[in-house]
């Protein structure tokens, strides 16, 4: 392991049972993620991408420790101090809370409604005990200010309905970062917002990570935004890591076949780019119980016997960090 | 180009809501002819769906058209009344809505619900030929005809999303207008909706009207785009010209504003301020709050719309490219 990996997944799983029949008998299990290995070094941004269903946020809430593990082992490490996150106690759960915040996709339900701006900002200090009254208070000015809430005090009072929808994912950015972490699950965080205000929220948000050296697991469904916030890249299928690496060296030469779907089923804001129809067949489906052989193979356009008869694929390396898990390329 | 087959002329569409009235689409004109596509792009609250739902009259309660003109080949569907409309909904024009596919009725199975769409409009036909004119459609959109008889639940988004499609095809429209009817899909199946959208598109010659906030999306399928703000139309061009020269600020800063996966990673611009509140909106150009070439002029004035030739109207006093 790397000493400067500030987190270290391998083998992460988590399994959600599905429960059927008068007794509500447990007959099998979702494999929401299942297997999953990935780090992402300090100060450096992960962009985790998939379709709806993947296990996208899955592994973000396990990673912030709102899901218990099935199995598996995450390390976080910030030179301070190293956590196994498997298995934390409750006085390291305090502390690893405070160095790790995630923003989630809605920010018309992530806030209470009763509750002010400053309440809600506030609210991770009070929790964490830091400072006095008068710290916090200056604190949490500062911290609105930072996130492009000017002046504060406009704001300090108001409750989420008398804001707009980029004005709450500014105040859910607030209260993640008034506690100082240096690692940020962010969900989805701008595919609510409209176009315009987009933008400069995923532009603050790397800027703040430029900042302060943050490291974000940046989980979209949007290739084109994972490029944008994340230097690496890793795509997700069925509970499993299907590619990973530099972000620009998969976007250009992605080699699992899902990938390469998913590339050419983007669309691409310019009118002289023509697109190949992407080569895939069906859809996703639920990994209940999913048979031992790769999680692609029903909807693969290159599998063969190999595939059928063997256990999902390894992650490969193909040179310089770029990861591939398919026996046919 | 062909006649065109609808022409939109100065149309204003006004809510009215507590604490006043809004007027969520304010003079717009268009037009769209056989086969061609226009994109109407714009963020929420823009009126795009305003624009939609006018043209279709299927105005809420609180809403009403206050002025212009929805010619039909060159019948006036605004002057019409629920009654004499009737005919020509679903008929003539027809429309896919947002989240469509949270539109099929969960208690009926789906090919049921198409026929009942299609006997409506003719009396006269009978079960069989209706449930062969479902398997047509069917066939046409990409599902598989025993899938008719499955309930909503039992077909998953894309193909519900599908399943509506088709049935707005049902009665052969001239017109259809697709209210972001991808937006809730995964990229996957969005991308193969849209392509047997836009072949249906071409073998029918129907003219469509696609509202989407996806500038990408947009530029892919269709061939003229209007791009609205705040109820206005600021800019309408073919889809080449406007990627290649957009006149307007809003238009420029919206192109800037999405990231693409293909060609160099480049920093995106990001517009201040927020969308206006149409209840007070901002006087002259609508725009001018944001705007970063402002002058005075835009305060007071609203601009009238320039033409840079080929279709390419731009409503702006300070257009990108020019200096004074």
């Amino acid at each position: 392991m790397n000493h400067k990996d500030l987190v270290t997944v391998s083998g992460l799983k988590k399994y959600f049972p599905v429960e059927q029949g008068m007794f509500r008998q447990t007959r099998c299990f979702i494999h929401a993620v299942d297997g999953v290995n990935f780090s992402i070094p300090v100060g450096e941004s992960l962009s985790l991408v998939g379709e709806s269903g993947c296990g996208k946020t899955t592994t973000g809430k396990l990673l912030v420790k709102l899901h218990e593990p099935t199995g598996g082992s995450m390390q976080f490490n910030d030179g301070q101090e190293s956590m196994d996150l498997a298995h934390l106690e409750r006085k390291s759960m305090r502390s690893f809370r405070r160095k790790a915040q995630m923003i989630f996709q809605d920010p018309y339900e992530s806030l209470n409604p009763r509750m002010t701006v400053f309440d809600a900002v506030i609210e991770p200090l009070n929790v964490q005990n830091i400072g006095n009254w008068a710290e916090r208070e200056r604190r949490v000015a500062d911290t609105l200010a930072l996130v492009g809430l000017t002046p504060p005090s406009t704001f300090l009072f108001r409750f989420p309905h008398e804001l707009s929808g980029g004005q709450r994912q500014r105040v859910a950015i607030a209260r993640a970062l008034v506690v100082n972490p240096i690692f940020v699950v962010a969900d989805e965080p701008t595919s609510m917002l409209d176009v315009s205000i987009r933008t400069g929220v995923m532009n603050l948000m790397l800027e703040l990570g430029d900042r302060f050296n943050l490291s974000y697991l940046y989980i979209t469904h949007d290739l084109a935004v994972a490029r944008y916030m994340g230097r690496d890249l890793a795509v997700m299928y069925l509970g499993k890591i299907v590619e990973t690496g530099n972000t620009e060296e998969v976007l250009a030469h992605g080699l699992h076949p899902y990938t390469q779907a998913l590339l050419s089923a983007v669309p691409v804001p310019d009118p002289q780019v023509k697109r190949a129809a992407a080569k895939i067949k069906g859809r996703i489906t639920a990994p209940i119980n999913p048979p031992v052989r790769c999680r692609f193979f029903d909807r693969c356009p290159i599998s063969d016997d190999y595939c059928l008869k063997n256990d999902h694929p390894p992650l490969e390396d193909k040179g310089a960090g770029h990861f591939t898990a398919c026996y046919k390329v | 180009m062909s006649d065109p087959l609808l022409e939109v002329e100065n149309l204003t569409m006004q809510y009215s809501i507590h604490g006043g009235e809004v007027t969520a689409v304010e003079n717009v004109s268009f037009s769209v002819s056989e086969g061609e596509n226009l994109g109407i792009a714009g963020e929420s609250g823009s009126g795009k769906s305003s624009i939609a739902i006018s043209l279709m009259k299927l105005l809420p309660e609180n809403a009403r058209i206050l002025g212009g003109k929805i010619l039909l080949r060159g019948m006036d569907l605004a002057a019409l009344s629920e009654e004499e409309i009737r005919p020509y909904r679903g008929r003539r024009i027809a429309m896919v809505f947002q989240a469509a596919m949270n539109s099929l009725d969960p208690v009926y199975r789906t090919g049921d619900q198409i026929i009942e769409a299609l006997q409506n409009h003719n009396q006269d036909m009978n079960n069989t030929a209706a449930r062969a004119r479902v398997a047509e459609l069917f066939d046409l959109v990409g599902l598989d005809g025993s899938l008719m008889d499955r309930y909503p639940h039992q077909l998953s988004g894309g193909m519900r999303q599908r399943a509506v499609i088709a049935m707005a095809l049902a009665c052969h429209p001239d017109i259809l207008i697709a209210d972001e009817p991808t937006t809730a899909l995964d990229v996957i199946v969005q991308d193969t909706i849209l392509r047997k959208m836009q072949q249906v598109q071409e073998r029918n010659k129907l003219g469509m009207i696609y509202i989407s906030h996806d500038i990408a999306v947009i530029s892919e399928v269709s061939q003229r785009i209007a791009i609205m703000y705040a109820g206005r139309i600021m800019e309408i061009a073919g889809t080449k010209d406007m990627f290649l020269q957009p006149r307007h600020p809003y238009t420029s800063a919206l192109l800037n504003a999405f990231p693409s996966i293909l060609g160099p990673k480049r920093q995106l611009l990001s517009l201040p301020g927020e969308s206006p509140d149409l209840l007070h909106p901002p006087s002259g150009c609508r725009f001018h709050p944001r705007c970063p070439r402002v002058l005075d002029i835009c305060r007071r004035e609203p601009p009238p719309d320039t033409d840079y030739g080929n279709g390419h109207l731009a409503a702006c006093h300070h257009p990108v490219g020019t200096d004074l």
